[in-house]
């Protein structure tokens, strides 16, 4: 039976029936107990504080821990608050805990989860809006989750509690808080990664877009249509792996690539995969590649500046109308 | 405050009761050697008076350079917690340890130097690439500080020698392939000077100093969690300990009551300089008390010191009674890697500590005690050459990976990469 619930509810049945299922997962995190954006929230009560731990205030090292703990035997959820925040244990991330299980022959797996929000929107400035899933992309030896609905951000997190290798899932404050709501089975279900799906179905162009630029990019599929312009919506859901079958598949079709992300252009998520489309699916193009990405400036504190420097639905249709 | 004689346990350890304070008391005179430990002397309340404490008694030293022999003195001095007064050095006198365990430890000490110096030969002769971070000098520490721990115990070590992880119990062979990048070795080649040994717990040694600071908290919290009685050791140098995450790892440590010793070397030098550029103190270990976590300083340079010290580390660790700081003083006899000129080094500081060699102090506690003669020691010698020579023309001879093994081992599906 599905039920209709919001992704901070979805984080959180993920996480309880994980815990419920397997003494050795735990929550490890700051303000875990309270549950800053609410996906913990609750939880204390039935799991105890040893199990939903509040850390001191130390990112690079609590993420140290959890690594510790699951190289010891334990499954860590380890919550880094905010992506800004989560740069802090970037050594942890990109140096130590992708690499761990190669550098060592394959002795030591470091089965754990992080978890931290990404996203602007909230007039919260430069240290509390940034999106930085596409800096992981470079490091190796982690699997990265951009979950864009309820469904999807229980089954990734799910997969990423099982899974024996490191996984980050991002989760967008604008989806947990912005009300987005969506069908999610109550009986047990995993979502696997580097299965991209398609979110409608479209024969003009399509728009690759993770997380809150998937919804835009639906928004824009609307206002296209009623110019008769029939897009393809696909939506990654894991960058790495990347699923390329599926989003190529629909470029063959369509011949026509946008790719619509929150996080900054350089070097971002649409660069990775204008980079796979020109490399090899030159020929499928009928048109050049088009980013939709924030420009490469701080996030403003002004609500005014922000929105001009947020991507949103106009600027994904603007980039649509470039390649036709 | 200073007490005498047979007065001194008694006045201690009341001075104990009345302010909270443990004592970790030893009196130099032989016949009353004893160290009264918290539990056994008198109770603790229950719920962590620690976080108040910090005692350590220890004679007083005759000179304040370097170590000198303990005379007959039976003064202690006590020092509460709050008391600005600290010494610059601090001597306790060790039990004699057992005939055989002695030898034992002299034995991987000299396994330890011949494996640095073979290492340091064949980086000369151009035989190997990979550079070496010698410890010379500091092979009691290594060797002491491990040996108490058993195998499911987990060490996090240093780059500098290897002299930790053939005290954690790893094979030579094993050390050499993977200093050689040998598909056979327990990394698979792979992990270069960054060692890492499942068969004797060593989850892996890391590149960054002090970014195991975090983890050996959270192998500790998973032995605590899964009841596992195992201990962690974090060893590491007195350069690393600046390292930011050494604040909060010690923090939660003491906060989650973690079974953890944290065993410093401090050898006078950080890296390609000198440590008083880089500390404003003598002394690292006192940094434990802001966290409320008891710690010794003590000599690095005798192996009975460095083991006892650290086997009381370890069983306090193992009993539940939390972390444990330990900072032995020690000398870098080296520079900071092979091809590292060493200007920075002081010739007066190698001069003051040549006669505390580890391996010629502990050599002469053999031979005084009748345990081993010059010649039975020069076998011993030739033994451990011996043992690094196998294990090295094993090595050698042993294959390298291949195109297969590239892209393996990155995630747990074979094969994969994403």
């Amino acid at each position: 039976m599905a039920r209709t619930i919001t992704v901070i509810q979805a984080i959180r049945e993920a996480m309880a029936e994980e815990m419920r299922r397997d003494p050795n997962i735990f929550i490890i995190g700051e303000e875990v107990r309270v549950g800053v954006l609410g996906q913990t929230v609750g939880l204390v009560e039935e799991f105890g504080p040893e199990r939903v731990l509040d850390t001191p205030i130390a990112e690079n090292a609590i993420t140290g821990v959890a690594m510790g703990a699951a190289m010891n035997g334990l499954r860590p959820v380890l919550e880094l608050m905010y992506c800004d925040f989560a740069m802090l244990a970037m050594d942890q991330i990109c140096n130590q805990l992708g690499q761990w299980r190669y550098i060592t022959g394959n002795q030591y797996s470091i089965p754990m989860t992080i978890r931290t929000a990404v996203g602007g929107g909230f007039g919260m400035a430069y240290g509390h809006s940034q999106s930085l899933e596409a800096f992981y992309m470079h490091a190796p030896g982690l699997f990265l989750a951009v979950p864009s609905t309820p469904y999807d951000a229980k089954g990734l997190l799910k997969s990423a509690i099982r899974s024996e290798d490191p996984v980050v899932v991002f989760e967008h404050k604008k989806i947990l808080l912005g009300g987005v709501e969506g069908e999610v089975p109550e009986d047990d279900f995993t979502v696997p990664f580097g299965e991209a799906v398609v979110r409608k179905k479209g024969k003009d162009a399509t728009i690759v877009a993770t997380m809150l630029m998937m919804h835009e990019a639906l928004k824009a599929a609307e206002e296209l249509a009623q110019e008769g312009i029939d897009v393809e919506v696909v939506d990654p859901r894991t960058i790495v792996p990347l699923d390329k079958d599926t989003i190529f598949e629909s470029v063959e079709k369509t011949g026509r690539l946008i790719i619509a992300e929150e996080g900054r252009m350089r070097c971002g998520v649409g660069a990775e995969i204008a980079a796979v489309a020109c490399g090899d699916y030159f020929p499928s193009l009928k048109a050049p590649v088009q980013r939709v990405a924030a420009p490469m400036i701080p996030v403003p504190g002004s609500r005014v500046l922000e929105n001009l420097y947020l991507p949103n639905k106009d600027s994904i249709v603007r980039a649509v109308k470039r390649t036709l | 405050m200073v007490f005498k004689g047979p007065l001194l346990a008694n006045a201690a350890l009341d001075k104990g009761t009345e302010d909270g304070v443990i004592c970790l008391l030893k009196m130099s005179d032989p016949s009353s050697q004893k160290w009264f430990l918290s539990g056994e002397a008198f109770k603790l309340p229950a719920r962590r008076p620690r976080l108040t404490l910090l005692q350590r008694v220890h004679a007083p030293c005759e000179k304040n350079d370097g170590f000198p022999p303990l005379t007959g003195s039976s003064r202690c001095a006590i020092i509460p917690t709050d008391d600005s007064v600290i010494e610059k050095r601090r001597r306790i006198v060790p039990m004699e340890l057992p005939k055989e365990k002695l030898l034992q430890l002299y034995r991987n000490m000299l396994l330890v130097r011949a494996m640095e110096q073979t290492h340091l030969r064949l980086l000369n002769e151009g035989k190997m690439t990979l550079m070496a971070h010698l410890g010379t000098g500091q092979e009691a520490v290594a060797i002491g500080v491990t040996a108490p721990l058993k195998t499911e115990d987990i060490l996090f070590g240093t780059h500098r020698g290897v002299g930790e992880f053939i005290g954690k119990g790893m094979h030579p062979r094993d050390i050499w392939m993977e200093y050689l990048g040998k598909k056979n070795g327990p990394c698979k080649g792979k992990g270069g000077l960054h060692l890492a040994d499942r068969k004797v717990s060593i989850p892996g040694l890391v590149a960054c100093l002090g970014s195991d600071f975090g983890m050996a908290v959270g192998t500790a919290l998973a032995s605590k969690r899964r009841n596992t009685g195992q201990v962690t050791l974090y060893y590491v140098g007195e350069g690393t300990c600046n390292q930011g995450d050494a604040n909060p790892s010690m923090c939660m440590a003491s906060l989650w009551n973690l079974p953890i010793v944290f065993a410093i070397s401090t050898n006078l030098y950080c890296g390609r300089a000198e440590k008083c550029t880089h500390y404003p103190t003598e002394d690292v270990a006192p940094r434990a008390a802001g966290y409320g976590i008891p710690y010794e300083i003590v000599d690095g340079q005798d192996i009975e010191v460095t083991y006892e010290v650290a086997a009381r580390a370890v069983d306090h660790a193992r009993s539940h009674e939390g972390p444990y700081v330990v900072e032995y003083k020690t000398i870098r006899m080296a520079t900071h890697h092979t091809g590292d000129a060493g200007k920075y080094v002081k010739k007066e500081d190698l001069e003051k500590w040549k006669d505390r060699d580890p391996i010629d102090l502990c050599y002469q506690k053999l031979r005084d005690r009748g345990i081993l003669t010059s010649q039975e020691d020069q076998k011993l010698r030739a033994d451990a050459q011996a043992e690094v020579d196998e294990a090295l023309a094993e090595a050698f001879s042993s294959p390298d990976p291949t195109v297969d093994d590239l892209f393996d081992d990155l995630y747990s599906e074979k094969g994969v990469i994403a």
